[in-house]
């Protein structure tokens, strides 16, 4: 052919050919760093290691190539950045699932040995998903690849928390999380999805305790919970049960007195009127046991099954309890009626099973303060601007809502939380690094949220805690952010109120959504 | 969950086998113009460089206005991520006004004897060429480095060029009108012809009745281009008000400031079709919104050679 003669029809295998390797080795895709330049960052959202890119990927990269590739022709000296992101708990069940073909469980591994089972998947991944990028043409400098759990995202990662504890703004205590019986694991409640049900309505009669004849009726879905029963709540204004109120009764088949107790948590018109309070299995009786100083008493196994609280049901799965259970107190006149009903219950949206609400001790970030500030910037000129404007609402709605964000889990795959606790005295310590008689001191066993890494991505992945460094400096704040709808609470909201928290600025100046 | 309507940000969308097909087609379009570019140049063609717009014909005025028009616009809806916009744009100029006009009138000077104004007409056919691989790099980006670094260009590659400005002197309005209005008669004659089944070769009789007198200019500087587009056997031009007697037993057609007329008389070969047997055209308003809500799939069309 002649020096300007093109082949007769356009074939994609030639003309791509080998042309990506050819423009990494040239270094196009490298920040041009020309100091009378503006820069222009975008940092990838980070797939997780979990699987292959899907079309999903492809759309959200493609838009933000296009971007980047004007940009670099414009002038401005770009940096598109590569990485990928641990993501704890979809990577590990994803694990733990490959590992029980073969019969075996992470216990078996034990924590060290099954870890390093999972860096192995992740290298595996890593190359595939760059392999991918490459087909899709997209200009990534990956002399600037980061990994949500690499050195200096992990240093990042422990400095973000032990600030935040040391402010306040984290703070450990006992609460009613949705937990995954399965996994064995806490979940926030945007990994909860509720699904319609079929369940029942167990009506039972609660005995008086002095005596009197008859009882109080309350209907409940989970008979198993009975075993943590603290009281029964009625309306002040029912006049069905006014005169009730202060009376104990009993508990069937446990035999625990509990009071009637006034709450507007009963609802005159929904049920019997009377609700059994489980302040340790509910978060709604949770809160009126707060209100009344109840007592929490769990009967729950972090597995699903029934504990010692549970007597002749202890070991028994918490579903197989209640069929044993609903027989019982069938057989002893205490159950009157089991009507049929479908409604909505939390499923866990990793393993599918139901959630359980479980009073257990986690790691919370107090949301408000953080919440308030991402609203009142907002309201500046240094607001993120979001593309369509709309999904803005999606954001401040979210935060103008938002209850504290549950951030441990029971998982061994991700960043360890940087707390210990005393051998001998049980004392707690929270910093960088374990104490220096580490010997003396057990790390929480837990890690953190994986979103809890995500939410620094635009910063850490510059640089982030040096202040110092050239990239930070230079390339943060980023400028578009391309994302999904879908993850505007769990990630774009989080990455705003870290990035306003710990540096100062908006991450990001503009958010483009996309379906 | 497939890319694509770039013009309702914020949707689902779903995967389409027509709009991969039509960013399919638009992709070898671009490559068989490119081609056909190529295999006119000379050896030794310099890369683009600025034209002389002193020696610009009408159809160069035009093409270097509607290319600044096109970069104005594309740009413009890249910076509000209006990507589904930028490609309907550039479909518009690449497809409708490059390769079907553009490129179609400068065969006549390529294949012609003036070797001056072939060398202009190469250089600018190079300039435009280039500004509109330039333009969509960053939509395709593969296709576009094949073709920039195969035709005569300056720098190592096009992931690193210059994109591309608007330049204040391609800019004229009067050449735009002008030759809005030889466009429209071509194709008000071209409609003229589907309707009554006379193909280009049959040379026809072809009346043209103005509403604005200052179309008549443009007609009559153009005769070349009309001649070649029209085949026409006798071309007459009736100013506002005349009266057009073979009306009645006329085909006509519209346009913006004039009404189109072919009589019908002595051509027994001639006959107004019925509506329904027409043949259809290649239809670039059918095409459009496929085409544009497949325009960011066009990142799908990366992926759609792995194998």
């Amino acid at each position: 052919m002649t020096k300007h003669e093109l082949a007769p029809k356009y074939d994609p295998q030639s003309v791509e050919a080998g042309r990506y390797q050819e423009w990494v080795d040239a270094g196009v895709f490298k920040p041009s760093g020309n100091k009378q330049a503006k820069p222009y960052t975008i940092v990838i959202p980070p797939p997780n290691v979990t699987g292959k890119l899907h079309m999903g990927h492809a759309w959200d990269t493609t838009l933000q190539d296009m971007i980047i590739r004007q940009k670099r022709m414009q002038g401005y000296d770009t940096l598109y950045l590569p990485g990928m992101d641990h993501a704890g708990i979809a990577t590990q069940a994803k694990v733990e699932a490959k590992l029980r073909e073969q019969g075996i469980t992470r216990y078996d591994l034990g924590r060290e040995k099954f870890v390093d089972k999972v860096w192995e998947w992740k290298d595996e991944f890593s190359k595939i998903i760059r392999n991918q990028w490459g087909k899709m043409g997209l200009s990534l400098d990956y002399d600037r690849e980061r990994f949500t759990l690499d050195a200096g995202l992990s240093k990042a990662v422990r400095k973000v928390f032990v600030d935040l504890y040391n402010q306040g703004l984290i703070y450990r205590g006992e609460y009613i999380v949705n937990w995954d019986p399965q996994a064995r694991t806490a979940l926030s409640d945007i990994e909860v999805i509720h699904q319609d049900d079929k369940g029942a309505f167990y009506h039972m009669i609660y005995k008086f305790a002095d005596g009197t004849p008859g009882g109080i009726e309350i209907a409940t879905t989970r008979p198993e919970t009975m075993f943590g029963d603290t009281a029964v709540a009625v309306n002040r204004h029912d006049p069905r049960y006014e005169k009730m109120i202060g009376k104990k009764v009993i508990v069937p088949g446990v035999g625990r007195e509990i009071p009637i107790i006034a709450d507007e948590h009963a609802d005159m018109d929904f049920g019997t009127g009377a609700v059994k309070i489980t302040p340790a299995h509910d978060p709604n009786d949770f809160q009126v046991g707060l209100r009344h100083d109840l007592e929490r008493i769990n009967c729950m196994n972090d597995d699903g099954t029934m504990n010692d609280e549970a007597g002749k049901y202890a070991g028994m799965d918490r579903f197989d309890c209640r069929e044993a259970l609903v027989k019982d107190l069938q057989a002893s006149g205490d159950l009157i009626k089991i009507e049929p009903i479908v409604h909505s219950v939390g499923h866990s949206e990793r393993t599918g099973v139901q959630v359980e609400a479980r009073l257990s001790t986690q790691w919370f970030v107090k949301m408000k303060p953080l919440a308030e500030k991402l609203l009142a910037n907002q309201k500046t000129d240094n607001k993120v601007d979001f593309v369509p404007g709309r999904f803005e609402h999606t954001l401040t709605n979210w935060m103008e809502n938002i209850h504290d964000w549950v951030i441990s889990r029971q998982l061994w795959w991700g960043h360890r939380i940087p707390a210990w606790f005393n051998k001998e005295t049980g004392e707690m310590y929270v910093g960088m690094e374990a104490p220096k008689d580490a010997e003396n001191w057990e790390q929480d066993p837990d890690v953190l949220d994986t979103w809890f890494s995500s939410a620094l991505w635009p910063f850490s992945t510059l640089g982030w805690p040096d202040t110092d460094a050239a990239d930070y400096k230079r390339y943060y704040p980023t400028n578009t952010l391309v994302t999904g709808y879908d993850i505007i609470p769990f990630w774009v909201a989080r990455m705003m109120f870290q990035g306003l928290h710990f540096t100062g600025q908006r991450p990001f100046e503009h958010v483009l959504i996309h379906g | 969950m497939v890319p694509a309507n770039g013009t309702t940000p914020g949707q689902d969308a779903r995967f389409s086998y027509t709009q991969m097909d039509s960013a399919w087609n638009f992709i070898n379009k671009i490559w068989n113009v490119s081609r056909y570019i190529m295999m006119n140049l000379d050896d030794d063609q310099a890369p683009a460089h600025m034209p002389d717009t002193s020696k610009f014909d009408l159809a160069d005025k035009w093409i270097f206005a509607e290319l600044n028009r096109t970069v104005a616009s594309v740009t413009a809806k890249f910076d509000k991520f209006e990507f589904g916009e930028a490609g309907r744009d550039l479909y518009n100029f690449i497809w409708s006004e490059f390769a079907d006009w553009y490129i179609e009138i400068s065969k006549a000077t390529l294949t012609g004897d003036d070797e001056a104004a072939k060398a202009e007409k190469r250089n600018n056919l190079v300039y435009v060429l280039d500004q509109i691989l330039r333009l969509l790099h960053p939509i395709m980006p593969f296709v576009t480095e094949k073709l920039w670094l195969t035709m005569p260009h300056k720098g190592d590659s096009i992931v690193t060029a210059a994109y591309p400005v608007v330049h204040a002197e391609f800019a004229d309005d009067e050449a735009v009108a002008e030759m809005t209005n030889v466009l429209d008669l071509i194709r008000a004659v071209r409609k003229i012809r589907n309707d009554v089944n006379a193909p280009l070769s049959t040379p026809i009789d072809v009346i043209i009745s103005l509403n604005d007198n200052h179309l008549e200019d443009a007609f009559t500087s153009n005769r070349e281009v009309l001649d070649r587009f029209l085949h026409t056997k006798t071309l007459e031009i009736l100013p506002e008000g005349a009266e057009v007697k073979e009306a009645q037993k006329s085909a006509s057609a519209v346009m913006a400031g004039a009404t189109v007329y072919v009589p019908l008389a002595n051509w027994s070969t001639l006959t107004r079709k019925l509506p329904g047997c027409r043949k259809p055209s290649r239809s670039w308003m059918v095409r459009l919104p496929a085409l544009t809500r497949s325009w960011v799939t066009l990142g799908s069309l990366r992926t759609r050679q792995t194998p």
